[in-house]
């Protein structure tokens, strides 16, 4: 292990210390942002493994959030809810009866969300062109279309309700973390390399052998895991589920995330996932009636995202490429921006 | 002697265009082969169909001795054919280093298991990779330049990186696609002899388009001439320079 | 650009003291509606709902000050959850109000259930919102009261023995609704001919009008939103399909008549409150005041709104005032009895925190809405 390795560790165990420390000094609404905050992060590093590093313009994030969400919430709902909140019609008899705890719920989630991203890759990505957006936009709609009308699985419009709250600030942290090293090892490595290759040229990483195909597949399916997974995260979270609840809205939230973050960047997108969810809480005060200097001004609704939004036009003004452009925060970085400092206070 | 390539009556049409006319060619292992033409005659078509990039409307291309059409590109780069482009492809956001260790990508020896473990295989191979690459920076000169960003290089290095990066795929045929474009005469010089020198350490075949007739003429030992996807000539530096047909078509392509 | 940064840094801080002035006698009671988004509307007309009840009253019996802070949810699940959790561990309040829609609601009920804080939804109707909860409650009735009372009324008072149902697949509030009617009019002794599915973006109702005429019921049952009601008069009457069709509270918008022209015309639906038909001096005096202050008659979405601000001023006065605590204000909610609101006379079930109250029956008569009957519970 290596200076940086250490480092890299420590700042871990200290997020970890600092949530524990949360978990009983915040409160639970601030703790309750920080885990929204922890399964965005994933959803968003996954959503910008395809974007930002792979350059595949894709929208599937809330059609994959969706199915992780229902495939997980159908697994953790015991027989007995399932039967009382079938009412229409009676769920089909396996699936009634498929029961079992958070943890293998949360990995066949993300797995049947991985194997749909292959379904659906498998023949966007054998055509060159910018299918992928169109393709998995329409997705996203037509799983809204499939989970209303497939009563017998998922209840249909009525939803799923009454979900167990497992979700916890260690689930949501455990798989941020997680999710974070796994796609930062992947980009740190050949099969990184091969996929900026591909975003950035991708007749010249056809040129260089790299079998484009499979590269642009292992982003996506990667990114589909983590989406589902994030998926039954929230589904537990919120602990109820239904058709109209994972809209286009979701994916856009997240391309702005990955856009503000910077395309490319694991870090960029970290700090900008805290922005954007911290940033439109806290902006909520702007939306309460107020008296400054004896003036009375009276709270008005979505002044919150008329804020927000000009901040966001400022970010990307001003910092053109997101907060971090392509860019990692590295600790050499870090280092020479101290030395820089002491130079020049000498 | 071995032949390295032999195209056969290579057809490519596009639509009611047909770009290359049963175009065939032998060449030989370890010479350098030239391919010229005027613009729009069909020699980047050519290279495409020979990479893989496009399947020819008929006609069969022979890389050692094995027919190559219908393969997968990156198949036909681990065969060990390599290219580079006629506008430089390099991926700009990826450093000299990065760039060159993409061409190790067909040989990689860790899979995505070991990337995300970090298994020891993970490390051995990737520190073979980069040391590997850096050798190979270092035989071609451009080693103080590994870490900066390929977008930053001025031209005449961004080609010399980009034929680089081909030899890292280890090729045994190298196709260059006129890689004298948009340079100065000095570059030009420069070039050349970076071409005749790798050719010479990596033991390679070459096979290169060109515009400039200069430097097709110091450097190939077999040229052969293009025009409208016809190949009208085929000989030697002094037999191309004197053939009328030659003559006709540069002389056209002048006055259109 | 960082100076920038930090100019706006200090601004927000400062408005956040400033926004946070505190009295000493009051409780703390937080609001959570949908003011942006799809569902705006009924959020905003909660709110003046709200607003106008305060402005009447706007003390508990021994002066506590009722302190209301209103946060916007978005219609959506997340953004619920968030503003309760906010509300509940940021702001100290001891009682919600909220949300509209009964998914919005479900998903921050958990958590006010989890703190021990009571939540009183003005609209939620969906039975699942309150189930199996200590400290949720709502001022409005359920969904299969609704469909059973449509049944009632079919089958009591219009003397109709056969109807179609017409359920909208992909709406919650459809398919519990057709699911009550369907329920309460077999067991009445009525028989539904046939059931017919579309969805919210279906424009052409062709498929369904002709199974309908096949089936010839004698009336249909339409649980759904006022659009798609609209819709489907104009080409029903088209194809000469003349029966009367019942809704239930989502017909109940200007923009039925507006779409649905003269085709609309007999269309009659269950509702919560028909400011015309004063069911206690309390609906007089708001629906009075709220003419004043906003130049139009409430609606059901600011009646019930109003009543769930006047149950929860009810209980703290009761709980105490001031000095109330969450679990008391609670239980006060939850004993509501007899409480003469702006919809009706209230009784809030200790047990399950559903409110039983009557239903009115409106019909639209030349283009306008017309109280028909009350149907008590
Ligand atoms: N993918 C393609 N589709 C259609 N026409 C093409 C394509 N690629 C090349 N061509 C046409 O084929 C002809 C030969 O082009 P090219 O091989 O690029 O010429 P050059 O000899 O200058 O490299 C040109 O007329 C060009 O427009
Ligand atoms: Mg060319």
């Amino acid at each position: 292990m290596n200076k940086k390795t250490i480092l890299t560790v420590l700042s871990v165990v200290l997020l970890f210390l600092f949530l524990w420390y949360g978990d009983g000094h915040l409160s639970t609404y601030a703790m309750r942002i920080w885990e929204e905050v922890g399964i965005f992060l994933m959803l968003a590093a996954s959503y910008n493994l395809i974007n930002g590093v792979t350059g595949q313009f894709s929208l599937e994030p809330n059609g994959f959030v969706a199915i992780g969400a229902y495939v997980t919430a159908i697994l953790i709902l015991t027989p007995a809810q399932k039967e009382a909140m079938f009412i229409i019609t009676p769920m089909v008899p396996w699936l009634q009866n498929l029961h079992m705890s958070f943890f293998p719920a949360l990995i066949i989630g993300g797995l049947v969300t991985a194997f749909v991203g292959f379904l659906l890759g498998f023949p966007v990505f054998r055509v060159r062109g910018d299918y992928l957006a169109i393709v998995t936009l329409g997705f996203g709609l037509t799983i809204r279309v499939v989970s209303n009308n497939t009563v017998p699985i998922t209840n249909g419009a009525l939803g799923l309700k009454g979900l167990p709250t497992y979700t916890t600030i260690w689930w949501c942290w455990g798989w941020a973390v997680f999710a974070m090293i796994v796609i930062m090892r992947m980009v740190n490595s050949e099969f990184g390399r091969a996929m900026k290759a591909v975003r950035d040229d991708e007749d010249a990483a056809i040129a260089m052998g790299i079998n484009t195909f499979w590269i642009k597949m292992t982003a996506f399916i990667t990114a589909a895991f983590f989406e589902g997974v994030g998926g039954g995260l929230l589904a537990s979270l919120i602990t109820i589920i239904s058709p109209t609840m994972f809209t286009f809205f979701l994916t856009f939230e997240l391309l702005i995330i990955i856009v503000v973050g910077g395309l490319g960047s694991m870090t960029g997108t970290a700090l900008a996932t805290i922005v954007v969810i911290w940033g439109s809480e806290i902006l909520r005060v702007v939306e309460q009636p107020m008296d400054i200097f004896g003036l009375h001004i009276p709270g008005i609704p979505g002044m919150r995202m008329v804020v927000f939004s000009v901040l966001l036009i400022l970010i990307m003004i001003f910092a053109r490429e997101g907060i971090m452009g392509q860019k990692e925060f590295s600790w050499d970085s870090l280092f020479n921006f101290f030395k820089k400092n002491k130079v020049a206070q000498k | 002697m071995n032949i390295a390539l032999k195209c056969d009556k290579i057809t490519m049409k596009f639509g009611g265009l047909t770009a290359v006319n049963e175009f065939s060619a032998e060449i030989r292992e370890h010479m350098i082969f030239g391919l010229i033409g005027p613009n729009g005659a069909g020699k980047t078509t050519a290279f495409n169909v020979i990479t893989g990039n496009l399947k020819p409307t008929s006609g069969d291309v022979n890389f050692f001795g094995k027919s190559i059409v219908g393969l997968k590109p990156y198949k036909i780069v681990s065969m060990g054919m390599a290219r580079t482009f006629q506008n430089i492809r390099l991926f700009s956001n990826l450093t000299v280093l990065e760039n060159i260790l993409t061409g190790f990508h067909h040989k990689l020896q860790y899979n995505i298991v070991d990337t995300v473990l970090r298994t020891p295989r993970y490390y051995k191979h990737e520190k073979e990779m980069r040391n590997t690459a850096r050798e190979l920076l270092k035989s071609v000169g451009l080693l103080d330049k590994a870490d900066l960003k390929a977008s930053g290089l001025p031209y005449g290095e961004r080609r010399e990186v980009e034929i680089a990066r081909a030899l890292a795929t280890g090729p045994k045929l190298l196709l260059l696609d006129e890689p004298a474009a948009g340079m100065n005469p000095q570059e030009t010089l420069n070039l050349m002899y970076f071409i005749q020198e790798v050719k010479e350490s990596f033991n390679l075949t070459v096979f290169l388009i060109e515009h400039d007739m200069k430097f097709v003429m110091n450097l190939c030992e077999t040229i052969a001439v293009l025009d409208h996807g016809v190949k009208i000539a085929e000989g030697n530096p002094e037999e191309i320079q004197k053939n009328p047909d030659v003559i006709r078509a540069y002389l056209g392509d002048i006055d259109a | 650009m960082k100076r920038f940064l930090n100019i706006l840094a200090v601004a927000l801080v400062s408005f956040m003291f400033m926004a946070t002035s505190s009295y000493s006698k009051e409780v703390k009671v937080g609001v959570v509606l949908p003011m942006t988004g799809l569902v705006a509307a009924f959020g905003q007309s909660a709110w003046k709902g709200i607003e106008l009840a305060q402005s009447m009253e706007p003390t508990a019996k021994d002066g506590t000050k009722i302190h209301l802070t209103l946060l916007d949810n978005k219609g959506t699940k997340v953004g619920t959850a968030n503003a309760v959790s906010k509300l509940i561990s940021s702001n100290h309040v001891k009682t919600l109000i909220g949300a509209i829609t009964s998914s919005d609601t479900m998903a921050g009920a958990p958590i006010a259930e989890r703190h021990h804080i009571p939540m009183i939804s003005s609209s939620a109707t969906n039975p699942l919102v309150t189930k199996g909860t200590k400290y949720i409650s709502r001022a409005c009735f359920i969904d299969p009261f609704q469909g059973a009372v449509a049944a009632k009324y079919v089958y009591n008072n219009l003397h109709k023995k056969t109807a179609t149902v017409m359920i909208e697949r992909d709406q919650d509030y459809s398919v519990g609704l057709a699911h009550a009617f369907i329920k309460a009019f077999k067991k009445l002794g009525g028989k539904v001919v046939s059931v017919a599915f579309f969805q919210s973006t279906d424009q052409d109702y062709s498929a369904q009008i002709s199974t309908i005429k096949a089936k010839n019921p004698e009336v249909i049952y339409m649980p759904s939103y006022y659009q798609e009601i609209a819709l489907f008069c104009r080409q029903a009457r088209q194809y000469g399909l003349n029966q009367p069709v019942l809704a239930g509270d989502g017909a109940e918008a200007d923009a039925l008549i507006k779409i649905g022209g003269k085709a609309v015309n007999g269309v009659t639906f269950t509702t919560h409150f028909d400011p015309h038909a004063a069911a206690t001096p309390l609906t007089t005096k708001f629906v009075n005041l709220y003419n004043k202050k906003y130049k139009q008659n409430p609606d059901a979405m600011a009646a019930l709104g109003a009543d769930a601000y006047f149950i929860v001023l009810n209980a703290v006065s009761k709980a105490g005032g001031y000095k109330a605590t969450p679990k008391k204000i609670n239980y006060y909610i939850r004993h509501t009895k007899n409480f003469k609101g702006v919809t009706g006379v209230i009784n809030i079930n200790p047990k399950t925190g559903n409110a039983i109250k009557s239903a009115v029956i409106r019909k639209v008569v030349n283009g306008k809405f017309v109280y028909v009957t009350t149907v008590n519970p």
